[in-house]
């Protein structure tokens, strides 16, 4: 955690709204993508102020540790997702409910491509297991350390890179059998 | 794509890739989620009230709370229920609680109000019973909380159950046929007066409860309402029979009736012939044909023939 990030925390927990609302926007972007692979985009939005609601309302037991304050928040985030799984019965959504906006560009032939491309990957990624997908969520689409996620997890940051070893080269295997 | 996935792709490659498979295609929060934001945090641990946490947790939370009032209300009558069919069941006594309640919900049980009559009433014969040793007092206290319950029940639950006025009546007939009894019940023992009416009370004055109370010949009971008519006032006191007691209602009476040795049929009719304060004859008071025939008759109706003899018997014993 920087020392930006642990003024904003201090401030925050200190009854400060700005800091608080800086501490949002920073974590949105991969809150919300990260929600939105676990979730779909219909409940994201709504799963991550959840998420930040919670994290208000335990602001007064964090304590700050290895993972940081993201550590800390996509725990969080994680049990949101899970209680929402859980509420509505049913699995994790992927690839074939996320697609996303065509990418944009200057060559439309390129942007075509690239969409094809992305959706080939989630194809592959969906083929995962669901601890490959769990730990690749956090690792990649939320982009939190090996630490962090180790944390979120409850496993040791070496475990951690190795699965994420292994679950990349399955990945990687997916996508030749793709290829071929 | 094929050379991005190609074997050669190396992790960080590989992991550039999934990130950009899943960006998001907006990075900013929209305003409104950020007041929401805003607004959950001001609210601080309260944040649960704030709308997003409103449609997201506690709408089902809010079911849940729902469904687990409904059971532990079905679970409640079920224990009311089935406590109150064992215990019924059982023959033992239901709690007063658990039988208001079960009352109130309209079970088959026997009212609160009629079982604290028979309770009362219980006592009192228990007070009265040979060589209980209870006091003037301790008898005349029980005898005035019978009156009191009696007092509570509606005229159908009256209706249904009639032994606890004997027992009332002879608690009175205890003060009243012994002279110094009676007095001291007047002066000293609080109650004697609760449970059986004063000299001066007059006729339905609603010490008795509307006159249904029993009135034995003893004297001491006055007619109920009704049973005025057909009497003139004074009618028991001029029969002298007075044993009647009763007569129409005339309060008062006991002392005629203790004082009536010249035993005078004519005068013994005029109480009876009030109706009986519309309760169904029931041979009360044969024993105040001896003073004054007819007199027992007037006067009660429903008593416990047992009781109203014996009353009427005392009135006229001379």
């Amino acid at each position: 955690m920087d020392s930006h990030e642990s003024d904003l925390v201090a401030g925050a927990r200190s009854g400060d709204e700005d800091a608080w609302e800086q501490l949002y926007r920073r974590a949105y972007p991969r809150l919300y993508a990260y929600l939105a692979r676990r979730l779909g985009r219909v409940d994201a939005e709504d799963a991550v102020n959840e998420t930040m609601a919670r994290a208000v309302a335990g602001l007064g037991r964090y304590r700050p540790g290895p993972a940081g304050f993201d550590g800390w928040l996509f725990g969080i985030a994680r049990h949101v997702s899970l209680d929402h799984q859980r509420r509505h019965n049913r699995r994790p959504r992927h690839a074939p409910t996320l697609v996303p906006d065509p990418p944009t560009g200057s060559d439309p032939g390129e942007g075509l491509e690239l969409a094809a491309d992305h959706l080939r990957v989630r194809r592959a990624y969906e083929a995962l297991s669901r601890s490959d997908r769990e730990l690749l969520d956090l690792r990649v689409v939320a982009g939190l350390s090996a630490e962090q996620t180790a944390a979120v997890l409850g496993r040791r940051p070496g475990a951690v890179r190795t699965a994420q070893s292994r679950a990349l080269a399955r990945l990687r295997t997916l996508l030749e059998q793709t290829d071929e | 794509m094929s050379d991005r996935a190609s074997p050669p792709m190396s992790d960080d490659a590989l992991i550039q890739l999934l990130a950009d498979a899943w960006a998001p295609p907006r990075l900013e929060p929209r305003p409104a989620s950020v007041a929401e934001v805003r607004l959950a945090f001001a609210r601080g641990a309260d944040a649960g009230a704030g709308p997003l946490w409103r449609r997201l947790v506690s709408r089902p939370r809010a079911g849940r709370g729902w469904r687990a009032r409904l059971a532990l209300s079905a679970a409640t009558v079920g224990v009311v229920v089935v406590g109150a069919g064992t215990a019924f069941a059982a023959g033992a006594p239901v709690p007063a609680p658990l039988r208001q309640f079960a009352y109130d919900v309209g079970l088959p049980v026997t009212p609160p109000a009629l079982v604290e009559v028979q309770g009362d009433a219980q006592t009192v014969r228990a007070d009265l019973a040979p060589g209980s040793g209870a006091s003037p007092g301790t008898t005349a206290h029980d005898a005035g909380a019978l009156a009191r319950a009696l007092r509570q029940l509606s005229p159908a639950e009256r209706a249904s159950v009639t032994w606890p006025e004997g027992v009332l009546a002879r608690a009175c007939r205890l003060f009243s046929v012994q002279p110094a009894t009676a007095s001291a019940s007047a002066s000293t023992v609080p109650d004697a007066s609760e449970a059986c009416p004063p000299a001066g009370a007059s006729p339905g004055s609603g010490q008795w409860g509307g006159g249904s109370l029993p009135t034995h010949g003893t004297g001491v009971q006055p007619g109920g309402p009704s049973s005025t008519h057909g009497s003139p006032p004074g009618a028991g006191q001029s029969g002298s029979s007075g044993t009647g007691a009763s007569n129409g209602g005339q309060p008062g009476s006991s002392g005629s009736g203790a004082g009536n040795r010249q035993p005078s049929p004519g005068s013994g009719s005029s109480p009876g012939s009030g109706p009986g304060g519309g309760r169904p004859p029931s041979g009360g008071g044969s024993g105040a044909s001896t003073g004054g025939q007819g007199s027992g008759q007037s006067n009660r109706g429903g008593m416990p023939a047992g009781s109203a003899g014996g009353s009427g018997g005392a009135g006229t014993r001379q």
